[in-house]
């Protein structure tokens, strides 16, 4: 049978209209993409279908075994030198199968939808039980999920021109803001993505996660000196991220932090007191210590964390969540991407380690269930510990009081990013917005600087926190990338190594 | 049909719909990645991919659309949808694909043993390689696990000029990770190792004492007071720095003034010591491929001479904004990347100081053997990483230092560089032999 027809077949099957030959339909607005998941079976894959697949990936042994169904339309349009300079869209399918026997994981994936062709990756993903006697599969019953990441605006029901219009007003915004402003560049990319999983375990569920990331780079250049600013925004939600006048916002935003940079310093070197801005400050927290707080290297024994449960590990105005319910954030979703529905996770309560994130697989290495945090980049990947939104909760001091009370030190507003050597707690971050604390005024601005330190030593320095929680949109990469959120009220790190080039 | 045949009828059905210009870039192929922890499996994966990037002109307007759905009805509309955006896209006169340039010859890039060579004998090496590892020292006391991948995939590019190419390659990694525990510190030391031949693989023993020596090296690491000092960066550190030169002479973003080379061409950027290649030919390279990305023949390219900046990298639309010829240098990760302006392989070559003399004059100083963080800011030449190594004492190598930053301005960096060592290896993209910076701020206590 033809791949085609067999699509039609199932499509006709399941009495369904939308199967993967025309989801290019979709491209055309007001046109709706039928991807109502919680009705039609993905690819119009049964029942049947996913017990017979599961049974193969079962059949040389093993313990678990499940099926990841994707569909995901993307488009990435770029913005540069005052013109659209790209419209990209892109359609990614495939089935994974994933195998588990004891410690070891099979995996593999086909972006054929033909039976024959899922059944060959359900044996290839075989090959790492090797008991030869079959393990029987629970028959799947389709389950329901959330709605934590409504859309209000659905984006298969708008046209390219609202699109390209968010775009030019962003950089209109920008370029107008001060003739220091050379180049703006804006990236526009969104997913519609659809997934299903089903499992070993008798699990089926579906999820549809739509996702926007707009983000606006504005250079400022001003003779040698030059400054790259940075917004980003994003939602896993629809075409409402846009409203009101977010996008001049955010093209100001980027157009404001180049040109008050223009102005930099060197940056200190040394320690000092350093006051972490809310939002995106909390991508410290996610680096400098939610990734030891992910099972694998707990299971591993690598991570600092490892064996610390109800032990005081920082300072008590710390309490640190990783939270998948938070609706519409970058992080969010209605079930993980092996099926487990979505939580909340409290790690650390006021210094006190109170448990780990785990996914299927280090869940049942540990004798726990999965927290909810089994993600992977694409059916192309098997899934791995991640974090969702990671975010400290708000503390007892204003943010006016944090300024005040630091004598000399650095305020960090924005960051590049951070990295984390897991294994020795060191991470380092990229400060790309700075600012001296002089007398406890927030002064001039500096460039180059970088922060150094161990997670643990952080968390026990912290010495006050406000109540301005703020979220921040970015993109984790462990091997795999997956969006995430980090999150933070203002909060002061009483000492840690500022690296500068001024010792 | 084969995949150049198939590729001509896709342009046909593009330019059918009314592209002006059109694209294909064909991509199909096999990876496989095993992991093992602690003497076994822990994943094992195999993919078989194929999918293809369409750029569609329509006059100077431009867009991309790529799909691993090959449909003939889903390609007939994609190819509709692709010519209707690109009449959206911004009017640019630098955009349009290249001409046929003719192919370099390049050495065969594919290993056939490859296809021989079982999954049990690549087990086995890992797990070989995990043993002697964990088995290094008694300190070694965790395992990260062993890593082994490799990808065969032939690439087929054809534009409605006329270009077309075809070529197969192979790439081959392995990895190592083991942890050595003393106290309540604990220390990850690695070794990695690419290469398009199966032989060529590091042997499982060498890279064992490579991971296990700097897991050893570097337990117990402690920041050191901030103070300006020499600098060592043993090879693999240095890559860091080179790679940010590397990512600093992407001409389109030197045009744009956005990078901190900007107007230095011809310039010293570097001290005398230092000269950088970028060469897309390179027997073996990892970065190497007969035609780059769209099918413009690859090339040697000097972007430092001797301490002088000689030259951009480009690819066709970057050179005919800038007024350039394209370098060979438009790049993609895979078929649903746009191709852009990067390194094919990039080294800064060798120089003839022993490598285990750098650190022989200095007095106090810094070998760095690990770096962690972004490095260096393209835009405005600040380079600042966390760094791991050794304190340096009257030229021995003592106490191990952690959670120290090194920073400074590339170009000051690039230009005290004193002595460059002997042992460059060409292991990934981006390769540097070590050398010696004379002097930098090192930030700590």
């Amino acid at each position: 049978m033809r791949r085609r027809e067999f699509l039609k077949k199932s499509a006709c099957g399941a009495g369904m209209i939308m199967v993967s030959p025309f989801v290019w339909d979709g491209l055309h607005p007001g046109v709706t993409m039928g991807l109502d998941s919680q009705e039609e079976p993905l690819f119009g894959l049964m029942k049947e279908d996913l017990d017979q697949l599961l049974h193969v990936a079962l059949q040389e042994g093993g313990d678990f075994a499940d099926i990841y169904l994707e569909r995901r339309l993307r488009r990435d349009i770029i913005l540069e030198e005052d013109r659209i300079s790209s419209i990209q869209i892109g359609m990614d399918q495939g089935v994974g199968v994933r195998v588990i026997s004891g410690d070891s994981t099979g995996y593999a994936y086909s972006e054929d939808l033909m039976p024959g062709k899922l059944q060959e990756a359900a044996k290839t993903a075989s090959f790492v039980a090797r008991s030869g006697k079959a393990t029987r599969p629970q028959p799947v019953t389709r389950g329901q999920v959330s709605d934590l990441i409504p859309s209000r605006i659905p984006l298969d029901q708008i046209s390219e021109d609202q699109r390209l219009e968010i775009i030019r007003r962003a950089n209109e915004a920008a370029r107008s803001y001060d003739n220091h402003i050379a180049q703006v560049e804006i990236h526009y990319q969104e997913e519609i993505k659809e997934i299903a999983v089903a499992n070993s375990q008798g699990v089926w569920v579906q999820d549809y996660q739509p996702l926007i990331y707009f983000i606006v780079n504005a250079l400022a250049v001003d003779g040698s000196r030059r400054h790259q600013g940075r917004r980003r925004i994003s939602g896993h939600m629809g075409f409402e991220l846009f409203e009101d006048d977010i996008p001049e916002q955010v093209g100001r935003g980027a157009a404001e932090e180049a040109v008050v940079m223009l102005a930099a310093v060197d940056a200190p070197a040394g320690q000092m007191p350093v006051v972490v801005s809310n939002g995106w400050g909390g991508v410290l927290f996610h680096e400098a210590v939610g990734h030891g707080l992910e099972a694998d290297g707990i299971q591993r024994g690598t991570s600092f964390y490892a064996g610390k449960v109800g032990q005081k590990v920082g300072s008590e105005l710390v309490t640190l969540v990783d939270d998948a319910t938070v609706p519409n954030l970058r992080g969010s979703f209605n079930i993980d991407d092996e099926g487990t529905p979505a939580q909340k996770k409290i790690l650390i309560e006021k210094g006190e380690l109170r448990g780990y994130m785990y996914d299927i697989l280090t869940g049942r290495q540990l004798g726990k269930f999965s927290t909810g945090n089994g993600r992977r980049q694409s059916f192309r990947h098997y899934p791995l510990v991640r974090m969702t939104n990671t975010y400290v909760l708000n503390g007892p001091s204003k943010s006016e009081e944090i300024f005040a009370e630091t004598k000399n030190g650095l305020y960090a507003k924005g960051f590049t990013g951070g990295v984390v050597d897991t294994t020795s707690g060191s991470f380092t971050f990229t400060v790309r917005e700075a600012y001296l604390i002089e007398n406890g005024e927030v002064t001039r601005p500096v460039k180059g600087a970088t922060l150094i330190g161990s997670g643990p030593e952080v968390l026990r320095t912290i010495d006050m926190v406000a109540g301005d929680l703020d979220f921040a949109p970015g993109t984790c990469g462990k091997g795999q990338w997956v969006p995430v959120t980090s999150g933070q009220p203002t909060l002061r790190i009483g000492k840690i190594t500022v690296g500068g080039t001024r010792a | 049909m084969n995949n150049e045949e198939y590729a001509a009828r896709i342009l046909d059905l593009l330019t059918g719909q009314g592209a002006s210009e059109a694209e294909v870039f064909l991509e199909e192929g096999s990876r496989l990645r095993i992991d093992v922890r602690n003497g076994a499996v822990e994943y094992l994966k195999k993919e078989d991919f194929r999918g293809m990037g369409l750029r569609i002109y329509a006059g100077q307007r431009m867009a991309f659309m790529d799909t691993a759905d090959f449909d003939e009805g889903s390609l007939e509309k994609l190819a509709a949808k692709g010519v209707e955006l690109a009449g959206m896209a911004g009017s640019d006169p630098a955009n349009g694909l290249p001409r046929e340039t003719g192919k370099v010859r390049v050495p065969s890039l594919v290993d056939q043993k490859l296809f021989s060579t079982s999954l049990e004998e690549k087990l086995e090496r890992l797990v070989e390689t995990e043993q002697l590892a964990m088995a290094y020292h008694p300190l070694i006391k965790l395992s990260n696990g062993a890593t082994y991948t490799d990808l065969y995939r032939t690439i087929t590019v054809a534009n409605t000029h006329g270009l077309v190419h075809t070529y197969e390659e192979t790439k081959l990694g392995t990895d190592v990770s083991v942890v050595a525990v003393k106290d309540d510190e604990k220390k990850d030391g690695w070794d990695q190792c690419r290469r398009r031949r199966y032989r060529l693989l590091r042997k499982p023993a060498q890279m064992a004492a490579i991971a296990g020596r700097m897991a050893l090296s570097l337990i117990g690491g402690q920041p050191v007071p901030s103070q300006e000092v020499p600098v060592v960066f043993d090879a693999r550190a240095a890559r860091g720095l080179v790679g940010g030169l590397a990512g600093a002479v992407n001409g389109k973003e030197v045009h744009l003034d956005n990078s901190f080379l900007s107007g230095m061409l011809g310039q010293k950027v570097a001290s005398p010591l230092v000269t950088v290649i970028d060469d897309g030919t390179l027997l073996r390279g990892v970065g190497s491929s007969p035609v780059d990305g769209e099918g413009v023949g690859t090339r040697k390219n000097t972007i430092v001479q001797e301490g002088i900046l000689k030259s951009f990298l480009y690819d066709t639309y970057g050179a005919r904004k800038a007024g350039a010829e394209t370098t060979g240098n438009a790049i993609r990760g895979s078929y649903d990347d746009l191709p852009g302006i990067s390194a094919t392989n990039c080294y800064m070559e060798k120089g003839n100081t022993r490598a285990e003399d750098l650190c022989k004059d200095i007095a106090q100083g810094l070998y760095v053997q690990e770096t962690i963080g972004f490095g260096t800011n393209t835009t405005t030449g600040g380079y600042s990483a966390g760094a791991f190594g050794r304190w340096v004492e009257n030229g021995q190598l003592t106490a191990p230092v952690a959670r120290v930053t090194i920073a400074g301005d590339l170009i000051e960096i690039f230009s005290a560089i004193d002595a460059v060592g002997d042992d460059l290896d060409f292991n990934s993209r981006i390769c540097s032999p070590s050398f010696r910076v004379a002097r930098m701020t090192v930030a700590g206590t």
